[in-house]
């Protein structure tokens, strides 16, 4: 192995990323709005549901009740028909999460101390949202009417590690683990495939660069370019959506840099296992950008999943960082208690680089 | 002449597209795998999550309201505690989701009438599971206190909430799922296919031998355009076909889904083109093509619920024809609803799609 190959060839990987200023322009400019669209867009408070009232029985009680579904902050008016129908209609169309059904004499049944049922129909289509909201309209319907009787039981609930239960707070960090994942190996494996798509990878056969020269010397481009990436998340994380950091920045950049080196290593092991970039960029979108997402426990908590599917969340690198990034961010952990994640990024990042290496064949396919 | 021609051209596409085994794998892999993957094991539901209790009052109020928290599967009973000290290691280390925290007069109170309070922390570090764990708390013990009241005939009877969850009454994900995940599969394979069947002719230097064979722009548009389009509405097939093994049940029209299938297709296929046209090589164009999926995926409703997007953003989401085409299959597929009902989301659709394909085609014969 000899540095000033090495270093050359690496030389010749930064000049034709930098002569290519739509991919240096994406490659920085995509973190960003991948964290600024999750940032603002995922939240998973359920926060005006636009919900439909059938008032059947337009008395003082049923517009009391009304007014106690609209004054909490997890529903919105979205209307009030005349009927069931018009109601169904509006929930398929999905104009209203739910419907509030309140029955003719339900006023004169509650002054009699009778039981007075209303009916609560909720769009079931999105589970999560649909649990919350139902949890809550019976809440809302048992509590009623708190005006003539206190509540005698008042919880008070307390969020701890995420006190306003902002999901801000929680995905940023996550979005750091999904981010780093997402791109630089996207770039890493379009990298290779390229030169292969192109006929340039000839060149590097006929030269007397070894496999572990051209496997560092493409590496450590990459690795720049998504420790720069690194950079620009983190500050924008912190600076502008100013997500509470309890724990150390300079733990969380040093781990961070060994993840980048373990996803821009995958995004090489790709490369070098398929011919052409379409299918380098369908194969990055399968082996990381969709399991980081869906299995490493940033929006699906791994706790929810089947043994089996678990299994598979342990098998990708996401899953870690996940615990690393949420831990000291949140929680405030140190290495003591982080170690056997980041154990684990290492051994991967060792064990991908070598398959890579191996499986990188200097010959004309 | 002319349809020979074309015949020709996208016969060419489908050969080239499908040559490389790993695409056509990957084709596979998204449109099947992937979805059941997703299906089987995304439902994400919010079970047995471990409660730890400290009660300071041991009363028989205080246990009756235990037992409530219990009754449903939301909530197991994992320890007791005789300080929040305690509990609060277990809930840093993970080991419970939830404590509740009963004050010494909690039975006192509630049997003279008087409000009583009650400490309930929720471990909030996975935001999705916190915000259902509150809100059960809040749900159940509003129903404890009824309980309470009925019983010491404080109150009779009151509004007894009939709650009824439709279109998917056991609240699982699985159905969305496989619906969102269908929908994106078809959208990622409708940009990326056309978009590198373009930029590759460009860069490979054989776009000019076709300029200089009689095909005509529009003809070589439609050969690019076509492939893409069938290969998405084909791989339909073997995705409702898995779901139907697996037992996950799609009942609506065939006819509909294809139709709004084609339409959503088009809009896709046009940002393809868009890519194509403003990029040169393929590397630039895979990332291009990316950087315009994200947020046109992550709007679609699919990961997080729109309501709860600021307004700007759901603003924002009436323009991802993604949005709308999986309101309109979860329409069809989960609600059963048909055009009479589906005709707005598919209108949006078509507001989108058209437009664009329009735009993309202009574009298109301006570099031609």
């Amino acid at each position: 192995m000899k540095l000033s190959r090495m270093l050359a060839f690496g030389r010749k990987e930064v000049l034709e990323i930098v002569r290519d200023p739509i991919t240096v322009w994406i490659a920085l400019f995509m973190p960003l709005v991948m964290l600024f669209l999750f940032g603002y867009a995922l939240s998973f408070d359920v926060e005006n549901a636009p919900l439909v009232i059938v008032d059947h029985d337009k008395s003082a009680a049923s517009r009391s009740l009304s007014d106690q579904f609209l004054n909490t902050r997890y529903f919105r008016f979205a209307g009030a028909p005349e009927d069931e129908r018009a109601a169904e209609h509006a929930l398929m169309q999905g104009r209203a999460r739910a419907v509030l059904s309140i029955p003719p004499g339900f006023g004169r049944r509650l002054s009699r101390g009778e039981a007075a049922p209303v009916e609560f129909l909720v769009d079931g289509t999105y589970a999560s949202t649909a649990s919350i909201l139902s949890a809550y309209g019976r809440a809302i319907m048992y509590a009623f009417p708190s005006g003539t009787l206190q509540t005698p039981v008042q919880p008070e609930v307390r969020v701890w590690y995420n006190p306003q239960l902002r999901s801000r707070d929680f995905i940023v960090p996550g979005l750091f683990a999904v981010i780093l994942m997402a791109f630089p190996p996207l770039l890493t494996a379009l990298a290779v495939a390229r030169e292969k798509e192109l006929g340039t990878i000839a060149q590097i056969y006929a030269s007397p660069l070894t496999k572990i020269e051209f496997i560092i010397g493409k590496l450590l481009p990459y690795v720049a370019i998504a420790a720069l990436q690194l950079a620009i998340v983190l500050a924008a994380g912190f600076l502008w959506f100013k997500t509470p950091m309890h724990g150390s920045l300079a733990l969380l950049a040093t781990l961070g840099l060994v993840y980048v080196v373990c996803t821009v290593s995958i995004g090489l092991l790709v490369s070098t296992l398929v011919r052409t970039q379409v299918a380098a960029m369908l194969v990055t979108l399968i082996v990381t950008l969709m399991p980081s997402f869906l299995f490493s426990g940033f929006v699906y908590p791994v706790f929810t999943m089947p043994e089996f599917f678990q299994g598979y969340s342990a098998r990708i690198p996401t899953m870690y960082f996940v615990n690393i990034s949420r831990g000291i961010v949140m929680r405030g952990a140190g290495l003591a208690e982080l170690w056997t994640n980041v154990a684990v990024l290492v051994v991967y990042t060792v064990v991908v680089l070598a398959l890579a290496t191996w499986l990188f064949k200097k010959r004309i396919a | 002449m002319l349809r020979g021609r074309l015949y020709g051209l996208i016969a060419k596409e489908f050969a080239q597209m499908l040559r490389d085994p790993v695409v056509l794998f990957l084709i596979f892999w998204l449109t099947t795998v992937e979805v059941v993957m997703c299906t089987m094991a995304l439902g994400f539901d919010v079970k047995d999550l471990k409660l730890g209790v400290i009660d300071h009052d041991r009363s028989a109020a205080s246990r009756a309201l235990v037992r409530e928290l219990t009754s449903a599967d939301t909530f197991v009973l994992h320890d007791e505690f005789t300080s929040m000290r305690q509990a609060e290691r277990q809930l840093q280390r993970g080991a419970l989701d939830a404590v509740v925290e009963v004050p010494p007069d909690f039975g006192a109170r509630i049997a003279a009438g008087r409000q009583a309070s009650l400490g309930v922390v929720v471990d909030g570090s996975n935001a999705n599971v916190a915000s259902r764990a509150r809100a059960y708390v809040v749900e159940l013990t509003a129903s404890f206190t009824r309980e309470q009241l009925m019983g010491s005939m404080a109150m009779r009877a009151g509004v007894r909430p009939v709650v009824r969850v439709w279109y998917n009454p056991d609240l699982t994900n699985t159905r969305f799922m496989a619906l969102g995940m269908l929908a994106q599969a078809g959208f990622m394979l409708a940009v990326i296919l056309p978009a590198a069947g373009m930029v590759r002719e460009k860069q490979n230097g054989t776009l000019e031998q076709i300029r200089v064979t009689p095909i005509r722009a529009h003809e070589l548009f439609i050969g690019k355009v076509t492939p893409p389009i069938v290969i998405c509405l084909g791989s339909l097939f073997p995705t409702l076909l898995v779901l139907r093994l697996l037992g996950v049940p799609m009942n609506g029209s065939l006819t509909t889904l294809l139709g709004l299938d084609l339409l959503f297709l088009l809009s896709a296929v046009s940002i393809g083109v868009f890519v194509a046209t403003v990029t040169t090589t393929l590397q630039q164009a895979m990332l291009t093509s990316f950087f315009g999926l994200f947020p046109l995926l992550f709007l679609s409703g699919s990961i997080a619920p729109i309501e709860s997007m600021p307004p700007w953003l759901q603003l924002g989401t009436e323009i991802s024809p993604l949005r709308h085409f999986i309101e309109s299959i979860s329409g069809l597929f989960l609600k059963g609803a048909g055009m009479g009902e589906l005709w707005p989301h598919a209108a949006a659709l078509a507001a989108i799609s058209a437009p664009m394909f329009l735009a993309s085609w202009l574009l298109f014969r301006r570099q031609w």
